[in-house]
């Protein structure tokens, strides 16, 4: 097949979707107050790229939503090593984990403003409390599953500990931290959204929030189509690296 | 023993120094409240039912809309993961539509059906569809290649193929997906009710701050703790420890 | 003879439940003590002795009302001058069919309040500062923008910031804000332990006589249960009449519904004026919050 079939097909089939779109757009079955065509959200969209409002928000929301993501991975794999090596820290954490986790993150935003008040700090908070399960999941994984025969290795070469854990622990455990990782900055990105919509934070989520009350739906789906568009080229992004930091290891994962 | 002592170690700690904190007028009471209160609020929320009926409410919500995903996901994902062609045909456009957070969907879900069941179990389905999907569609590709030669060689048709070989192979990542699903399902479940839908522990909480009733609100919020620790902790005596979508950890 | 009786009797008793098909409303409302009469009419069955067969549910937020009821769900909803106008704007087939509340200058019911040690004694010292509000594009938001424009405050030198109302005595506590747009009995609250004090009664400056919180649907089912709408407006009235006459009760039904008592109310009303939205409509278009004029006329149900 050549080179240029496959993007073509997917481009087709997208192509096929935004169709379908517009068609249930224009039937109506549904106010096109609240459920605009696609070609009134670009022209939305195309509106204020052209004119420029659109980057202000869109800068704020993904500074936040990296700080919260670094902040939650390096939480992670601290608390993954911690958990996976210390017995003690097992005990201690473990429960208090289990309970924190299913805890939905919008439920924290009240707490988290009375700490931090009404600022990047706050958000940034409440984001890493609910992108950490993901990579504390993912490096505890990687962590404790190291083959055997590694650990046999690390032991006949009598490997002090600092050594065994950056040669051999880290390495084993990168796979799953960077999947963790990957899924935690899709949580980030939401939670950004959620909570700059629950504490008046200026973004994206916030000029979602308001064209929504405001009645006007192709500036709230346009912010829509923005979000999925940093979504998917921020995780592309993450793919394209974790191709390159795990060349080593040969098949992909 | 000591397990247990040591586990509760850390949380017995931050309940007494939020007691504490109270009492003492560090801590701002309106938002806050204490937990001998909020022990009080859930205890009566109990006795007079309204925190199991919401409950109810949403893990209605959260099942069914689990369930549509569960059902979507694993077919969809079973057809793509057999065929590598279509699937890189969808995948960009499925890249495209997950990063769209479940939440924003409520105003769209709900003119669609209106306050109630469906549009929080609609949500929660948009919300769980992809980890499934996307797990099953790798524990498909995955699958030993010589099974499928059998299967062709055999000439099963393709019922047969999912229940005997497809499904079983893959079963054992699929259900690490469902099991993520699952969890979301109730997060999300919950804050559909915290924005939109006025029914579920998410509604009672909202409407018990907006009641000045903040021990209750607390109430609902450890309760709803309570419910997805309960939940993780059945799913790992029926299928093991886990340690996320990543498969069955080794324990050392 | 008896034959005859029986029948005759028969066919009335078919008659009777069909006459008494009273038309339906779900009612939205949300958590503030404006809505009191709609508690009264519902509990003291005012609604079913005018025909109305009414049931009531509360939402999280006032913006969630609007869509409920172009989706269906709530045939009667709570809103503002500026949501109708928003709604109109936006496409949105609502009409105002009856009031709920007012404001009125001599009985401020909201407020502007401030930190208690905060420099704050005119509009102008707003500037720079961080302002609550429970919702920020909300009716009582808007007359503060107005407020602050008036005084030549942009909207640019100061920061609006979203709590809701059982929040801000904390957030102004411990100074996470400055000021905040409150009411009544949380102002109460806030002035009485010392965390704030009364900035300025800025809607009563704005307008003395101001039409805060009205009752909408939507235009096509107004057109299509005329007997609903007199219905409702008629048990609102007579539930308004009651409130005043009977002020402790009123109490314990507003504290079953909201979960508090307040200790001042607003002053009820059940009539829309054309002036009233002419005034939001102004005010709208020299804050550019609408886009152009809008045909008041159109919105006020008759």
């Amino acid at each position: 097949m050549k080179r240029w079939a496959q993007p073509a097909a997917a481009a087709l089939f997208a192509a096929a979707l935004l169709l379908l779109w517009q068609v249930l757009a224009e039937r109506q079955f549904i106010s096109p107050v609240f459920f605009p065509s696609p070609s009134r959200t670009l022209a939305e969209l195309y509106r204020e790229v052209a004119q420029g409002q659109i980057w202000a928000p869109l800068e704020a929301t993904a500074y936040r939503m990296f700080c919260g993501w670094a902040l939650a991975s390096l939480a992670g794999v601290l608390l993954g090593a911690a958990i996976g090596f210390s017995r003690a820290a097992r005990d201690y954490l473990e429960p208090l984990l289990d309970f924190m986790r299913p805890l939905p993150a919008s439920a924290m935003v009240p707490v988290a403003i009375l700490f931090f008040g009404f600022s990047n700090a706050m958000t940034i908070a409440v984001i890493a409390f609910g992108a950490v399960w993901p990579v504390l999941l993912g490096s505890l994984h990687g962590f404790v599953s190291i083959e055997p025969q590694l650990a046999d290795v690390a032991a006949v070469l009598k490997l002090p500990r600092a050594q065994a854990f950056a040669k051999i622990a880290v390495p084993n455990a990168l796979p799953d931290v960077l999947a963790g990782a990957r899924v935690g900055l899709a949580i980030s990105l939401i939670l950004a959204v959620v909570t700059e919509m629950q504490a008046s934070q200026t973004g994206l989520g916030q000029n979602i929030l308001l064209a929504q009350r405001s009645f006007r739906s192709p500036e709230l789906y346009a912010g829509v189509v923005t979000l999925g568009i940093m979504g998917f080229a921020i995780n592309h992004a993450i793919v394209l690296l974790e191709r390159r930091l795990l060349r080593w290891r040969g098949a992909p994962a | 023993m000591r397990r247990i002592l040591r586990g509760a170690a850390i949380p017995v700690a931050i309940v007494l120094l939020w007691e504490a904190g109270s009492r003492a007028g560090l801590l701002p009471m309106d938002t806050l409240s204490r937990p001998s209160d909020v022990a009080v609020a859930l205890v009566r929320a109990f006795a007079d039912g309204s925190i199991l009926r919401s409950t109810w409410q949403t893990v209605e919500a959260a099942l069914s809309g689990f369930a549509i995903a569960a059902a979507a996901g694993i077919l969809v994902g079973v057809i793509l993961g057999l065929a590598p062609l279509l699937e890189r045909t969808v995948a960009p456009s499925i890249e495209a539509l997950r990063p769209v957070p479940a939440v924003a969907l409520t105003p769209l879900t709900l003119l669609l059906f209106g306050f109630g069941l469906r549009m929080e179990a609609a949500v929660v389905a948009f919300a769980c569809l992809w980890p499934i999907l996307l797990v099953t569609v790798a524990a498909v590709r995955g699958i030993e290649p010589r099974l499928l030669e059998v299967a062709q060689a055999l000439r099963l048709s393709f019922a047969s193929r999912l229940r005997k070989i497809i499904l079983p192979a893959a079963a054992g990542r699929i259900v690490v997906g469902l099991r993520v699903a699952l969890s979301i399902s109730l997060i999300v479940a919950v804050t559909v009710e915290i924005v939109m839908n006025p029914r579920g522990l998410g509604y009672g909480m909202i409407v018990a701050a907006q009641s000045l009733k903040p021990d209750l609100m607390y109430a609902q919020l450890l309760w709803l703790g309570f419910l997805g620790w309960a939940l993780n902790a059945l799913l790992s005596r029926a299928f093991g420890r886990w340690h996320g979508a990543f498969g069955p950890g080794v324990r050392p | 003879m008896n034959r005859i009786v029986i029948a005759a009797l028969v066919t009335a008793l078919a008659a009777a439940p069909a006459a008494a098909q009273n038309p339906k409303a779900n009612i939205g409302y949300i958590g503030a003590a404006d809505f009191t009469p709609l508690f009264v009419a519902k509990d003291k069955g005012l609604f079913d002795k005018h025909g109305l067969d009414a049931t009531l549910t509360r939402a999280q937020i006032a913006p969630n009302v609007g869509p409920a009821i172009i989706s269906g769900d709530l045939q009667i909803g709570m809103g503002t001058g500026p949501n109708l106008l928003h709604a109109a704007e936006g496409g949105l087939p609502l009409v105002a069919i009856a009031g709920a509340s007012r404001m009125k200058k001599e009985n401020p019911i909201a407020g502007l309040v401030g930190r208690t040690g905060a420099p704050i004694k005119a509009a102008t010292d707003l500037r720079g500062k961080t302002i609550a509000s429970p919702g920020l594009n909300t009716m009582l938001t808007e007359m503060l923008e107005k407020w602050l424009y008036d005084h030549k405050v942009a909207r640019n030198e100061y920061t609006l910031v979203e709590v809701v109302f059982p929040q801000q005595h904390d957030m102004l506590k411990s100074g996470r804000i400055d000021a905040t747009i409150t009411i009544e009995p949380f102002r109460t609250k806030m002035t009485s332990d010392g965390t704030g004090f009364n900035i300025a009664n800025y809607v009563g400056e704005v307008n003395p006589d101001l039409l805060a919180v009205l009752w909408m649907s939507r235009r096509d089912w107004a057109e299509k249960n005329p007997a609903a709408v007199r219905a409702f407006r008629a048990a609102y009235a007579e539930a308004i009449e009651w409130c005043r006459s009977n002020p402790d009760e009123a109490k314990k039904i507003q504290a079953k519904y909201l979960g508090f008592a307040s200790p001042v109310n607003p002053d009820y009303g059940v009539e829309v004026k054309l002036s009233d939205m002419e005034f939001f409509e102004k005010v709208g278009r020299e804050l550019g919050k609408l886009r152009g004029p809008v045909d008041v006329t159109k919105l006020v149900w008759k």
